[in-house]
């Protein structure tokens, strides 16, 4: 992977492949997560930006413009990485050799994402005010019906449970109440912090050639800024004892239960890969002992999972069950974490594990999302591992790693949602 | 050995129907890392009455074709999904209302993995003891589906439209009606719908042909596998007795779906799929995000990016739905009224939004073939027997005048009902 500083603190990475039939603009702006009011704010303005800018003044003039595209996909995002916070945009073109408008589409397709990224709707010092308290609504609004969906309802009051920074336990979306106290100048202010300061990555993938990204780039107003050392890995002190919380709802049939575990390996620890495979026997992979013997072989739960994040230490765990049947199943996961560690499984089922990581793995290449997705966590933890190596630490992991990985595990956290009249 | 280029797409399908009557579809794409391969059966959850040679007519319980989709990977002695995981393949399986299929995709033993497919596809094993459990399971899968409000929402307004018809009942059934299965009737169906001239066997990614073609015919060779008459029997398509109605849900605000339904569809082949997407652009000159109509609603804030619109035309079925979240759903009500009522004067002198949207639905199209699974699941080859390819080249046909007429078809007696889910 080649990075090409275009400014201090503003880098390129162009991948030229003709696999796809689509070109790919990505743009990553990525700032320390440490102010809890700042989510919000970041997560408006990607609201504000998707549907307006100076020259596409509005919603309206947006769809059309993404239509002329040939039926561009236009995004904006805020996600995590650990404690740094990301708004992303990406545009997505059919690549010009199918349709036959070469040089016009991707001029045009630059020029659209330069415009909406920086040149936003502004008077004086402030967004457009019907846009602001439209867009501002629509937030609040999605915020509030990501209650609706429980699991992820579930999976929040978890997040509240288990971190110590209080910007870790809110959604990288921000929070209904944070949200409504914005102001048009306010969220302006914190777009021009990060115009000005935030690391800009920027990612172009698709059938172009370096030269032809850079110069096309001339025209945006990419301004050097103070190079950040930006430390994504987030890792918090263990809790002594493991903090619990029941709610009950009704209107719902089934019972969800989530639980999280402190796996804090540091970030540079090359035990990242027993970690990968510990997880994947775990609950992370349908050959996990989550799956096989709890959902499977007992018919405790119809949905259950494991996740290992490595930005910020933690294992996760999702069920959703029948409500009587909570207790038992919360019994069986710890019973899993106990058999791993005394080695309670076979070869042949981590040998499979590791295979289907590799699987997964390998078929990433054929996703320019997840490619793109891979090239900016390159650059945000400057680690890169080629494929082969990849491979050879997956395969190089044994059941007594595993087993011994499994001893580091602590369980720290608990919600569960019941349905009313049944807990 | 049938081959079709699609230069433009720079794609090519190789097509092969083995002695036994199993069709065989490939399209290699050499500069992808994995492979991904589906085995179709167009039997579905809206086939609920079958005759086999001429015996006695057996009727079948909503929620069957789901529950076989379930079973067929358990074994007397092994489970077929445990299988595909030693191989390193990763596999799936879904059922909808018109076909069940079976799917992996693997960077790793793919010969295996084929042959593993085909083997646990056409080799039933069902008993007793296999059933129950899974009855449990099921359970669960449904009322985790209730909990759902798009999916009731979904619901709802299908069983508004159609009431009492295969369509409006849920594709797992209901735990009432999964109880009635037995071995036997899942023998039946097998027989019946699982017999090798009823199946399609798709390849997509980085494999050679001819190696593929023999491996698949090695393999049929070994089976004899019995050839059956089958007779299956459409239920009758109700009319609806109620237009609206309100059903009580904790969600944060009022989901509502709109369907208009259109009489008993007669159309196959390439000229299903060529109104299909007629409808599709049809729609987006009329309710597209970048109508003055949408940014109406959308500034007022009676609608916001939840809005959608889509056309399905399912054999016999054919319905356009709506869904959105508000709490204005009266005034969006008589918006999609006035909208449908004046559609004569609002397509009027729209050549050349007809135009720019076809550009915008081809370039989609083309953005569409960098996944392997779409190119195999998102064409009509199971309801017209058009893959994804002439889908996209299919758009070249279409003229305005295609539009005026399919307008006309659609709107000239439209009744909207309406289904709304609020607390």
């Amino acid at each position: 992977m080649k990075k090409i500083k275009i400014k201090s603190g503003v880098n390129l990475v162009v991948l030229p492949t003709t696999q796809f039939k689509t070109m790919h603009i990505a743009v990553d702006f990525a700032a320390p997560l440490l102010d809890i009011d700042k989510v919000s704010a970041r997560s408006l303005l990607t609201y504000l930006t998707a549907v307006s800018s100076n020259k596409y003044p509005s919603q309206q003039m947006v769809a059309q413009k993404a239509i002329d595209l040939y039926g561009a996909q236009y995004q904006t995002d805020v996600m995590r990485f650990g404690q740094t916070h990301h708004v992303r945009y990406t545009l997505q073109i059919p690549a010009p050799t199918y349709i036959g408008a070469e040089n016009s589409l991707l001029h045009d397709a630059f020029d659209f994402l330069r415009d909406m990224i920086f040149d936003p709707l502004i008077m004086d010092d402030y967004f457009d005010l019907p846009i602001f308290t439209k867009e501002k609504q629509s937030l609040m609004n999605e915020l509030d019906s990501l209650t609706d969906d429980k699991q992820r309802y579930a999976m929040s009051k978890l997040r509240e449970l288990t971190y110590d920074l209080p910007a870790m336990t809110i959604s990288s979306s921000g929070r209904t109440s944070d949200v409504e106290a914005l102001t048009s100048k306010g969220v302006y202010q914190v777009y021009q912090d990060m115009i000005n300061n935030d690391t800009i990555n920027i990612v172009v993938y698709g059938d172009i050639d370096e030269a032809r990204v850079v110069s096309e780039l001339t025209t945006w107003p990419l301004l050097a800024r103070q190079e950040q050392s930006l430390k994504p890995f987030y890792r918090q002190e263990l809790f002594s004892v493991t903090n619990e919380l029941t709610d009950v709802q009704a209107d719902i049939n089934q019972a969800i239960m989530t639980i999280s575990y402190r796996l804090a390996i540091a970030p540079e620890d090359p035990r990242r890969f027993v970690a990968l495979v510990m997880n994947a026997l775990f609950g992370g992979s349908p050959l996990s002992k989550l799956f096989t013997i709890i959902r499977e072989k007992e018919s405790l739960a119809y949905s259950i999972y494991s996740r290992w994040q490595h930005d910020t230490g933690f294992i996760t765990v999702a069920a959703g069950l029948d409500a009587d049947k909570v207790a038992q199943t919360d019994t069986m996961i710890q019973a899993q974490i106990t058999a791993i560690q005394v080695g309670d499984f076979s070869d042949e089922t981590l040998s499979a594990i590791k295979a289907s990581l590799i699987n997964d793995y390998l078929s990433q290449q054929d996703s320019p999302a997840s490619e793109i997705g891979l090239v900016f966590s390159r650059l945000l933890t400057n680690r890169e591992t080629t494929v082969t190596a990849w491979i050879a630490a997956v395969n190089a992991v044994t059941s007594a790693d595993v087993a011994k990985m499994a001893r580091e595990v602590v369980i720290q956290s608990r919600f569960t949602l019941m349905p009313e009249g049944l807990s | 050995m049938i081959e079709k280029k699609y230069k433009r797409l720079k794609e090519k399908v190789i097509t092969e129907t083995l002695s036994n009557g199993l069709k065989v579809v490939m399209i290699p794409k050499k500069s992808y890392h994995k492979t991904f391969a589906v085995i179709t059966t167009p039997f579905g959850a809206l086939d609920q009455r079958f005759q086999i040679n001429n015996d006695k007519p057996v009727n079948i319980p909503a929620g069957t074709a789901h529950f076989l989709e379930h079973k067929l990977f358990e074994k007397e002695k092994s489970d077929a999904f445990t299988r595909f995981g030693e191989l390193g393949a990763d596999a799936n399986a879904f059922t909808n209302a018109y076909q069940t299929s079976y799917l992996f995709s693997t960077t790793q033993n793919l010969n295996l993995a084929l042959i593993h497919l085909l083997d646990f596809v056409q080799t039933p094993y069902f008993s007793d003891k296999t059933i129950a459990k899974e009855q449990g399971i099921i359970g669960q899968e449904i009322q985790m589906y209730d909990d759902d409000p798009n999916w009731s929402v979904y619901m709802g307004l299908m069983g508004l439209m159609y009431p009492s018809a295969p369509l409006s009942e849920d594709i797992a059934g209901t735990k009432e009606s999964i109880l009635k299965i037995t071995p036997a009737l899942l023998y039946d169906i097998h027989r019946a719908f699982y017999q090798s001239d009823q199946l399609t066997l798709q390849i997509v990614g980085n494999f050679d042909p001819d190696e593929i073609l023999r491996i698949v015919r090695d393999n049929q060779t070994t089976k004899t596998l019995e050839k059956v008459n089958v007779k299956t029997f459409q239920a009758p398509i109700n009319q609806p007795k109620i237009i609206q109605e309100t059903k009580k849900f904790d969600v944060s605000r009022p989901k509502i779906g709109f369907g208009i339904r259109l009489p008993t569809n007669a159309r196959t082949g390439k000229e299903a799929t060529k109104f299909v997407l007629a409808v599709d652009i049809l729609s987006d000159i009329l309710f597209g995000e970048q109508t003055d109509w949408y940014q109406n609603l959308y500034n007022k804030g009676i609608i916001d990016t939840e809005f959608e619109t889509s056309f399905d035309l399912l054999r016999n079925y054919q319905f356009i739905t709506f869904f959105a979240e508000t709490t204005e759903y009266e005034s969006l009500t008589v918006a999609i009224n006035n909208q449908l009522a004046e559609y004569k004067k609002n397509l009027d002198g729209k050549e050349l939004v007809f135009e720019s949207l076809r550009r915008a639905t081809l370039g989609e199209g083309i953005q569409r073939l960098n996944s392997l699974e779409s190119i195999a699941l998102r064409g009509d080859d199971v309801l017209f027997g058009t893959n994804l390819f002439d889908k996209i080249m299919l758009l070249q046909d279409l003229t305005y005048n295609d539009i005026l007429d399919t307008a006309e078809e659609l709107y000239k007696n439209a009744k909207l009902q309406r289904f709304v889910l609020q607390k």
